[in-house]
């Protein structure tokens, strides 16, 4: 520490001696990093604090361009920052360096022209390590956004408890009512008595898919593992095969290479045969259904579409309702339409994404990205 | 009694329990349900032309949560014809959702004269008729 010479040779005499000597003192044991460099850009003296910061030592800074330990996303901002200060103007801006062992260090920044007479040598320059602000910073931020999506999703559920659940509710209370009646004719007796089980049905069917979703959002940190996407598919046709029995459905693999990923399989198998099921409900009616599974991996990304058949729609239409819950498209379909939601969802949580491509009475093709190793 | 209703409900057994408290409280002679509400629309834009010989219902209940054409959606394409409809046909909403921002918004539309809850009401339907 004692070949470092101050910034400025100072004249002689007894007064300035001793302010040289504060200068250093202040200059050495400052807890910030302080710091001349010359007009080329290299260090020209550095403190204790700077050395610490970058985990170096003096000898291998010293001489060194400061560009070397700034991260490269910001080199472009502080050879401009650096630039305007000697100029004659100070700056204060924040920047990213690198330290010895590669980790990211947050700096706040002020440089000030450094002049000796009227030559411009360089510049002199202040630096506070706000690593711990930054990242507190960063991870607030993450709370907010997922306090943000949690509020909105609260908001979408206090919706649905208006509409969606309201809606077989009035019909139990209505039913209900209608059967106190004694003047009924007894056809319209029997079509109350068969309406009122089925709307308990579809408000238990509801209740279970609520419980479904809630449930996704308490997992967090799931247990990935190796998934073998055609051994999933086969274990959803044999899940849901009576409804692909009474469909009269042909599903196939198409594709034969072999698609590991590793992801959480209770999402992946959802997925899988969510689309399996919207597909089946959503079939021709003039047409047997026909679905093709096809997998394929591109670079690090695997890609499962299921095509089929069936009525198809209106993506001009529909457009961004589609993954929206309690959403149907189709008279006369009984869909709770919450299928569609819960694929979305779990795409998401497994850093994927969905997209569907359709035509009017010909078909839908739903494509699933995920990444192959979650 | 009311000569003419129609009930524009996309759900099967709301149009089927709504037709039964008609009935059952003698509202109306002539009971349409439609599962359809771009059919109703078109029926009524029909009879509010006077391009169809069928009279324009008295009275009409309204759902809002239907897909292809929302109650919000039928009431803005009867907009224009409010003239036409006035004083011969009242809608009223009737909604199984709870949301109080459905009833106020229900409140500010001219063309709506009422905004009921499912499932309807005998008292409700007493009433509705003593005002034909």
């Amino acid at each position: 520490m004692e070949n470092i010479s101050p910034p400025i040779q100072s004249s002689a005499g007894l007064a300035s001696m001793r302010l040289e000597r504060l200068n250093r003192l202040l200059f050495n044991n400052y807890p910030d990093a302080i710091y001349t460099i010359g007009m080329d850009g290299a260090f020209h003296t550095v403190n204790h604090t700077v050395c610490q910061v970058l985990q170096r030592t003096q000898e291998e800074l010293i001489g060194q361009s400061f560009q070397l330990f700034i991260h490269p996303e910001h080199w472009e901002e502080s050879s401009f920052y650096f630039k305007a200060a000697t100029q004659g103007l100070p700056q204060r801006y924040q920047t990213v360096v690198l330290n010895g062992s590669g980790e990211t260090i947050f700096l706040d920044v002020t440089n000030f022209p450094l002049k000796v007479g009227s030559e411009m040598v360089g510049i002199f320059g202040i630096a506070k390590d706000i690593t711990v602000q930054k990242e507190r910073e960063q991870a607030m931020l993450r709370t907010t956004q997922e306090l943000q999506r949690q509020n909105e999703e609260l908001e979408l559920f206090r919706k649905i408890i208006a509409h969606d659940f309201r809606s077989p509710i009035a019909r139990l209370l209505g039913l209900g009512r209608l059967l106190q009646k004694d003047n009924l004719q007894e056809k319209t007796q029997q079509t109350a008595l068969v309406a009122l089980l089925q709307s308990a049905q579809q408000l238990d069917g509801m209740v279970r898919d609520l419980n479904q979703m809630l449930a996704l959002h308490h997992q967090g940190d799931e247990p990935r593992e190796k998934c073998d996407v055609e051994e999933l598919v086969q274990l959803c046709v044999a899940n849901i095969q009576q409804e692909i029995s009474s469909a009269g459905a042909t599903i196939t693999l198409a594709g034969t290479e072999r698609l590991e990923l590793f992801t959480v399989k209770a999402f992946l198998v959802s997925i899988l045969q969510n689309l399996l099921s919207n597909a089946i409900k959503y079939r021709s009616s003039e047409r047997p259904l026909e679905v093709k599974i096809s997998l394929r991996q591109l670079g690090e990304e695997a890609l499962i579409s299921v095509t089929d058949n069936g009525t198809g729609m209106n993506l001009d239409k529909i457009g961004p309702s589609l993954f929206k819950m309690y959403k149907r498209f189709h008279q006369e379909i009984d869909g709770k339409g919450l299928g569609l939601y819960l694929v979305k969802e779990q795409v998401r949580l497994l850093q994927g994404r969905i997209e569907v491509a359709s035509t009017p009475g010909v078909g839908t093709t739903f494509t699933v990205t995920l990444p192959m190793h979650l | 009694m009311y000569n003419k209703v129609y009930i524009v409900d996309d759900d099967e057994v709301s149009i089927f329990l709504t037709e039964a408290m008609l009935e059952a409280e003698r509202f109306a002679t002539e009971c349409k349900g439609f599962q359809d509400a771009k059919m109703a629309l078109q029926n009524l834009l029909e009879s509010a032309r006077g391009s169809s010989a069928d009279a324009l219902p008295e009275v009409i209940f309204l759902d809002l949560n239907m897909p292809f054409l929302s109650g919000w959606d039928f009431i803005d394409a009867l907009a224009p014809y409010e003239q036409a409809l006035k004083g011969h046909c009242r809608i009223y909403i009737l909604t199984s959702s709870v949301d109080e921002q459905e009833r106020k918004r229900a409140n500010s539309n001219s063309l709506v004269a009422g905004f009921l809850q499912k499932p309807l009401e005998d008292e409700c339907l007493t009433q509705l008729k003593k005002s034909s």
